[in-house]
């Protein structure tokens, strides 16, 4: 069967929702033009390199880790900021990013996969579907993925785009006028290929090489993100899945580098969203934290506590929420790893709530079923 | 050749090779009621099987245990990660030029439908053992009764592993009770995906205490370590010692406690059940069909299948002899994977991978043995239609007709198209300005982009 072809916007996406005989979603007044981005760093990153304890702790279970470099940027008074987040040094003192440290989900175990899975599910095992997907089938509008494939978060029954860089050279407009002929009686093909074309995207200066692998390189997948969603009709949810964060070898070195990437790609995301930022939150987080102590390969194993940063307009910047749970070894998590003290769901119920104005009763039970509290004040008020 | 002989091609088998579509056109019904004869024996030249697999495994991680320090454990990891990527890339690269190459593409399409259904998936080293049993637990079975493939596939090492149930362990087994494993407790991971997903479906009502019930009859299903067993190192057995005692309830039905074969009895009467011929019937004419199947094919499988006691074959010679399939209209959007093999099978495998195969699947964002969730692969023509992947769709076969321009485009769409070309492409392709262009737009032609 081939539907008609539409021009998807917000409002005839809820437009669909009345024809189809459902009430508008309530919260559909009044939060029209908040953006929403999930960054995940796959591998477990490292959040006591990047936001850096002051406490004396650190220094006998890191040895040289974390100290063969320039001067840490000052926080506050219990952290500091490794010296490649420049950017987001700024962003914290302009109040626009904050932290939550010693932050996990529920899942205690080690393994990546499994550990990933967990979060972007986050169903209590009893869904299939991932929560950034949900959150957009209650929010509606358009969802966008910054991957080949579109991530777990993001499966669903919500439709979803998503964006890669070519693998293959660029076509000329020709063809595509040519193809386009082609598909004059196939819909659903007219239809994706028109919005390909009209994708904000296309002009992007990258590096071709670095496009190819552009989940590893950060600042590329990043700045994607803002194109597109700062374009008309853009995406209003989306999500970039970077790869590369687990360290168990010469962790600083590697960290320097991706840090900057990151760093730079967060600046870019900031510049492409132009006014849109003001009504922007970004959730960036790992599956998992990693050991308190440095290994025998200057690196670091899978973890458990971990770190999430908040970034954007609309953030209630400038602070470290959360507990904050030391690194005494009696307070690691058996004795090895950063004590999960915050609830990485917990975070992403505030946010939802407080930003994309979502409903207590629909995060409870059906974004997020058996969670804990929602975290207040991350968003400003 | 005729219009019948190219739908027996295209939209039963895996896209025509040179010839096929006259082959098949002398009596289409014949060609693929032909193919369902005999199961098909993959090679396994350079490949091991899921017990060779799993030693590897265990080996590796004997070998990490035996070094204390962190450089060591490093340093003997290499050889086996070399070995890894070496099975991994044959792996992909058999699977592909098997289909590519296969004769019978009706039963390889099957035999690949029914791998999706299910679901075996890996991120790294575990693509092994996913490969392992699509050739040990599904290929071989695919023509037989729907219960005895489900009851390999589900008590294969690999979906024991893949869905936990390795690790889940009956709290009042002897292992619950007094035995040394560190994390006890029961997993009801695999109890319920194969109600959700194998059988019978969330549309039977089952309840949670249905899905615990089950994953206690399931406890004891495990894969032997050398300790537990020498005999079964490495393969799927049943270690009582594991195993909830006592009499199990599942959807109303009570099973007594007889050991491996409780469970055994509970996948069989799950098979029966109404839902899951509903689920089956759906499922395939979903796949032959489009994304809403005709409701007198499910209909028509269904009761061939209650009929039947599940008779796969017979479903199979429903599909053949029903009219809904063999319309000109091409509905279903091939997944990337089918895309890639329907173009092997006419130009070479090396012409359709302009650059590394795993690259190409990558950005198709369809790799064999990775699955994103024990879902398999979505078989509905949104995952496959977006935006992204149609602009990826174009720049592939742009690149494969730069690099394949002396190909003849008027022999391939005569060739792989035949009579289910429309008079729309053959005019669009008629004004090209080249061959290579012409190419280009052979391979993207709807005809051609679905099945």
């Amino acid at each position: 069967m081939k539907q008609a072809p539409l021009k998807f916007t917000r409002r005839t996406a809820l437009g669909l929702l009345a024809a189809a005989g459902f009430n508008q979603p309530s919260f559909a007044k009044g939060v029209k033009n908040k953006n929403f981005i999930f960054v995940l760093l796959r591998g477990g990153m490292d959040g006591l390199s990047a936001v850096i304890p002051k406490d004396k702790e650190l220094s006998s279970l890191r040895k040289t880790l974390t100290f063969e470099r320039p001067k840490n940027l000052a926080l506050n008074s219990e952290f500091e900021l490794h010296p490649a987040f420049t950017s987001l040094k700024a962003f914290f003192d302009q109040g626009n990013a904050s932290f939550i440290h010693a932050c996990s989900t529920t899942y205690r175990e080690r393994s990546h996969f499994d550990a990933q899975d967990f979060l972007e599910t986050l169903g209590n095992n009893q869904v299939h579907d991932g929560w950034l997907n949900r959150t957009l089938k209650s929010f509606g509008g358009n969802g966008l993925a910054l991957a080949r494939s579109v991530p777990l978060a993001l499966l669903g029954e919500a439709d979803v785009a998503n964006w890669s860089p070519p693998i293959f050279d660029e076509v000329t407009p020709d063809l595509l006028d040519r193809i386009s002929t082609l598909f004059e009686n196939d819909i659903e093909l007219t239809q994706s290929l028109e919005r390909a074309r009209t994708n904000a995207i296309q002009d992007m200066p990258v590096n071709r090489r670095d496009s190819r692998r552009f989940n590893l390189h950060y600042e590329i997948a990043l700045e994607a993100i803002g194109r597109i969603m700062s374009a008309k009709d853009g995406p209003g949810i989306a999500m970039a899945a970077l790869n590369g964060w687990d360290t168990h070898v010469n962790q600083a070195v590697q960290l320097e580098r991706k840090f900057k990437r990151l760093d730079d790609g967060f600046l870019a995301l900031k510049t492409q969203l132009g006014p849109k930022w003001d009504q922007t939150c970004i959730v960036v987080c790992s599956e998992f934290g990693r050991t308190a102590a440095i290994n025998g390969t200057r690196g670091t194993d899978h973890g458990t506590g971990g770190l999430v940063m908040l970034l954007g307009g609309a953030v209630a910047g400038g602070k470290v929420h959360g507990d904050w749970p030391g690194l005494k070894k009696k307070n690691l998590y058996q004795g090895r790893d950063l004590f999960p003290a915050n609830d990485v769901t917990a975070v992403l119920k505030g946010v939802l709530r407080d930003h994309l104005g979502i409903d207590r009763n629909t995060l409870d039970r059906t974004i997020f079923p058996g969670s804990a509290r929602a975290l207040d004040g991350l968003i400003q008020s | 050749m005729t219009l019948e002989g190219a739908i027996a091609v295209t939209r039963f088998g895996l896209g025509a090779r040179p010839g096929e579509i006259t082959l098949a056109s002398k009596d289409p019904k014949k060609w693929l009621k032909d193919q369902l004869r005999d199961p098909s024996e993959f090679p396994i030249k350079n490949l091991l099987t899921s017990q060779g697999y799993i030693l590897e495994k265990a080996a590796l991680l004997a070998a990490r245990k035996a070094e204390t320090d962190d450089a060591a454990k490093l340093a003997v990891t290499e050889p086996f990660n070399k070995r890894y990527r070496a099975w991994a890339e044959a792996e992909h690269a058999e699977r592909f030029r098997f289909a590519t190459n296969s004769s019978i593409p009706f039963h390889e399409r099957l035999t690949h439908f029914w791998s999706n259904h299910f679901t075996v998936s890996g991120r790294t080293r575990d693509i092994l053992t996913a490969a392992a049993h699509e050739r040990e637990a599904v290929r071989p079975f695919i023509l037989g009764k729907f219960s005895a493939l489900a009851e390999s596939a589900i008590l294969h090492p690999s979906m024991l592993i893949y869905l936990d149930n390795v690790k889940s362990i009956g709290p009042n087994s002897l292992f619950g009770l007094i035995g040394r494993i560190r994390k006890k407790g029961l997993n009801e991971n695999l109890a319920r995906e194969v109600m959700e997903l194998h059988t019978v479906t969330p549309s039977a009502a089952y309840t949670q205490s249905d899905v615990t019930e089950f994953a206690r009859a399931l406890t004891g299903w495990t894969i032997a370590s050398k300790r537990e067993n020498k005999d079964f190192r490495g393969k799927a057995y049943f270690n009582p010692q594991r195993h909830e005692p006592g009499s199990r309830t599942v959807m109303g039905k009570t099973y007594f406690p007889l050991g491996p074969s409780q469970a055994k009895t509970i996948i069989r009467n799950l098979c029966e059940h109404p839902s899951t011929a509903q689920n089956i019937a759906f499922k395939l004419a979903r796949h032959f069909t489009s994304d809403t199947p005709p409701l007198k094919l499910v209909e028509r499988l269904r009761i061939a299948f209650i009929k039947s006691g599940g008779d796969l074959t017979t479903l199979y010679t429903v599909l053949i002899d029903s009219s809904e399939l063999w319309n000109a209209e091409v509905q279903k959007i091939k997944t990337p994977y089918e895309m890639l093999i329907s173009a092997a099978r006419y130009m070479g495998i090396a012409e359709v991978f302009p650059t590394w195969p795993s690259d190409v699947y990558e950005g198709f964002g369809q790799t064999a043995f990775r699955a994103p969730t024990p879902e398999g692969w979505p078989d509905i023509n949104r995952a496959w239609s977006g935006p992204d992947a149609i602009m990826k769709r174009i720049e592939w076969a742009n690149k494969v007709a730069q690099r394949n321009s002396n190909l003849d485009a008027h022999e391939f769409l005569k060739g792989a198209v035949g009579l289910q070309l429309t008079t729309k492409t053959a005019e669009a392709i008629e004004q090209a300005e080249s061959n290579q262009q012409a190419l280009t737009m052979v391979l993207m032609c709807p005809e051609f982009q679905r099945r």
